[in-house]
């Protein structure tokens, strides 16, 4: 599905924040990415969301060498992978019903034909009478499962979540990770990154760590 | 080829030999760089998922009969008998108990039961069946309702996607993707008209001056006057008769009107006051004007589009009236002309700075308003919107709010004019008994119905303006994002 091979990324003339990553995540699988603050976690992110090219190395995402994409392409690609931002990224203006559908806005799809799909999905993240309102009255957990419900209405076959436990209470938590696994059951891959042990050792999944810039597997 | 030291750290490559990372919980695998870490990890989603199972069955609260409290609901709504055929079908398939009765409040899973009962969450006992029963992959957009205990009324998520009657409404009309009505789009606007109004007076300014200066020109082009010197020895009456006679037999004189002498004594009263010419209580003539040495004045107007040969006029007065010539206000003209056209590039002037500064605010404000969106656009970006969709999205936007900010500068201009054309009218009334020639003189402050179709051209212009300036910082905030 992706696929890193000795990639290496610098910001500027800076010193390299990631060297020789090298990983393959396979179709419906389930990894966490975890490390020291400032190990590249986000950095790493944002190369497998297609948001960032490397400095050197080869980025395969299904099957196509990301250098050889151009912008149109790239975004083509990008939807097929979801991403749940740390800081939810959900937009003001718009209601949570707007925001959960607004991948599917943007691929140009009429309203009517996802409605439906885009309220039993908000109804399955319990937000379902929360449709309406706007995301600056709802609470850290309400606001993580409309960004996890953003990521998954496109129905992508990997999804990305940068910290999803970050900001939520330890049950809030153990539920956001149960949704994730949920997810993996029904085929989409899953790469979560964070550096909460506690989550981590609550499912067995191997672990993508990072350490100075470099990237190791270990198993739970 | 440069010389390296050999043992200096900084020329060393990057990562000659395998480093061993920290030790955190668990024993931990190490591979060496550019071999794939994680390859052959799975050997297929079964696998995985039965992991998944056996990993939730310890850490996590399994489903229960009183777990998830959600009872089935629909029975009665439509859709109903066939996602429960279906499920029926799905579990016989896969010998996992029954699915009868569930309705979409089942199909949203064990999930949702979580977070509508977060506050009332126990830990359940431990040898309890896991809430995700089946291993098998579930494909989305397949319909399966799988429970083994029919009791709980919890299924699996597995609905998604397959759209049943609802009864919460989604919204008919969606919001923008860019907000229109943000406090900076607010005052951006506000700031664009306030602009357009200044384009659109600086335009107004020019046409009424360049109407003014056209309108002394050809007002005073197309007349002359024709002087008699007074003499003793001659006959005045007898004199402007035969002028008068030479003048109607000229081509393009379209009217000769000798100067009564009401019409004279008007045009000397600025200078010796009035009385000079009136009658006495016993209507006795009283005038002095006779008495004075004034020449004697014939107005002449030219037919429109004829050139009129004034000297030779002038020569043929001349040689019968001594004392007689044409002034045909070529000096006025001359004067008039020069301060016309002063007024004109003056008038230009102000208008190109206005413009200026008009497409320099716009162009500001439209990238400040852009950049205040950049959260937007980068979360369109983020979500796949494509560049064509991200640019038309802001373009439209903007188009709209330079329009808009166009059309009110422009219409409160006009509405501007008008109310000051209406109170310099209603002073000229007061000051001038003819109204014509203030108007002439001092000009008018009123346009022509095709003046004002100028006034359109400062919303197409600010359209345009905003179209291209959002078009260039769109596309330098989507550069920043790649």
């Amino acid at each position: 599905m992706i696929r890193f091979e000795n990639v290496g990324l610098r910001y500027g003339i800076g010193p390299e924040i990631l060297r020789n990553v090298s990983f393959h995540i396979e179709p419906q699988s389930f990894y966490f990415i975890s490390g020291p603050s400032g190990a590249g976690k986000s950095s790493l992110l944002n190369l497998m969301f297609l948001s960032m090219r490397p400095t050197r190395g080869l980025v395969t995402c299904f099957g196509k060498d990301m250098s050889t994409l151009n912008r149109n392409e790239l975004a083509q690609m990008r939807r097929k992978i979801g991403v749940v931002f740390q800081d939810f990224r959900l937009l003001d203006h718009l209601t949570i019903y707007e925001n959960v559908s607004l991948p599917l806005r943007v691929r140009g799809f009429p309203e009517h034909t996802y409605r439906q799909d885009v309220i039993e999905l908000m109804q399955w993240v319990d937000l379902g009478d929360h449709m309406h309102v706007y995301p600056n009255v709802l609470s850290g957990g309400e606001k993580q499962r409309t960004a996890i419900a953003r990521a998954v209405i496109g129905q992508p076959d990997l999804l990305l979540a940068d910290e999803p436990t970050g900001n939520v209470d330890p049950e809030l938590a153990a539920r956001l990770l149960r949704l994730f696994v949920e997810l993996n059951k029904m085929g989409t891959s899953i790469v979560i990154a964070t550096h909460d042990h506690e989550l981590m050792n609550q499912f067995r999944a191997p672990r993508l760590m990072l350490d100075d810039g470099e990237v190791y597997l270990t198993e739970p | 080829m440069v010389n390296r030291p050999p043992n200096d750290p900084r020329y060393a490559p990057l990562q000659t030999q395998p480093k061993r990372p920290r030790p955190l919980d668990g024993e931990q695998i190490y591979v060496n760089e550019g071999q794939f870490l994680n390859q052959g990890h799975y050997e297929n989603a079964e696998q995985v998922h039965h992991q998944i199972d056996q990993d939730l069955n310890s850490p996590y609260p399994p489903s229960q009969p009183d777990y998830g409290a959600v009872q089935p609901q629909a029975a009665d709504h439509h859709g109903s008998g066939q996602r429960q055929s279906q499920a029926q079908g799905h579990g016989q398939a896969q010998g996992q108990g029954q699915a009868q009765g569930h309705g979409q409040a089942q199909g949203q899973g064990h999930l949702r039961q979580e977070f509508v009962q977060g506050s009332e969450y126990q830990q359940p006992p431990s040898d309890q069946n896991p809430p995700f029963a089946s291993p098998q992959a579930h494909a989305l957009g397949e319909q399966v309702i799988e429970d083994e205990n029919p009791k709980s009324g919890v299924g699996s998520i597995a609905t998604f996607g397959n759209s049943l009657a609802n009864k919460n409404r989604a919204p008919s009309k969606l919001s923008p993707i860019i907000p229109r009505d943000s406090i900076i789009g607010k005052s951006i606007l506000f700031i664009i008209v306030a602009m357009c109004f200044l384009a659109s007076l600086s335009i107004v300014f020019l046409l009424l001056v360049q109407s003014s200066v056209d309108g002394w020109t050809s007002d005073i082009g197309k007349q002359a006057t024709v002087q008699i010197l007074p003499s003793p020895e001659r006959d005045v009456d007898a004199d402007i008769a035969t002028a008068l006679k030479i003048i109607r037999a000229t081509n393009g004189i379209a009217l000769a009107e000798p100067l009564t002498k009401n019409e004279t004594a008007k045009l000397l009263e600025p200078w010796i006051g009035d009385g000079i010419i009136g009658q006495d209580a016993n209507n006795n003539d009283i005038s002095i004007l006779d008495e004075l040495p004034i020449p004697a004045l014939i107005a002449l107007e030219f037919i429109a589009g004829h050139n009129v040969d004034l000297n030779l006029l002038d020569v043929a007065l001349k040689s019968a009236i001594p004392g007689a010539s044409v002034d045909d206000h070529k000096k006025w003209l001359s004067h008039l002309s020069s301060i016309g056209n002063i007024l004109k590039i003056s008038a230009f002037a102000v208008l190109a700075l206005v413009i200026g500064i008009t497409i320099t605010i716009i162009v500001f404000a439209t990238d400040a308003a852009l950049n205040s969106n950049k959260t937007s656009i980068e979360i369109l970006f983020l979500v796949g919107a494509e560049e064509g969709f991200i640019t038309k999205e802001v373009r439209y936007h903007f188009l709209w709010l330079g329009l808009k900010a166009g059309v009110f500068g422009a219409f409160i201009c006009i509405a501007f004019i008008l109310l000051l054309g209406l109170v310099v009218n209603i002073i000229y009334a007061a000051q001038f008994d003819n109204l014509a020639a203030a108007r002439i003189l001092f000009g008018q402050v009123t346009l022509s119905p095709y003046q004002y179709l100028y006034l359109l051209l400062v919303p197409l212009f600010t359209t345009i303006i905003a179209g291209i300036t959002v078009h260039l910082s769109a596309r330098k905030i989507i550069n920043t994002l790649h």
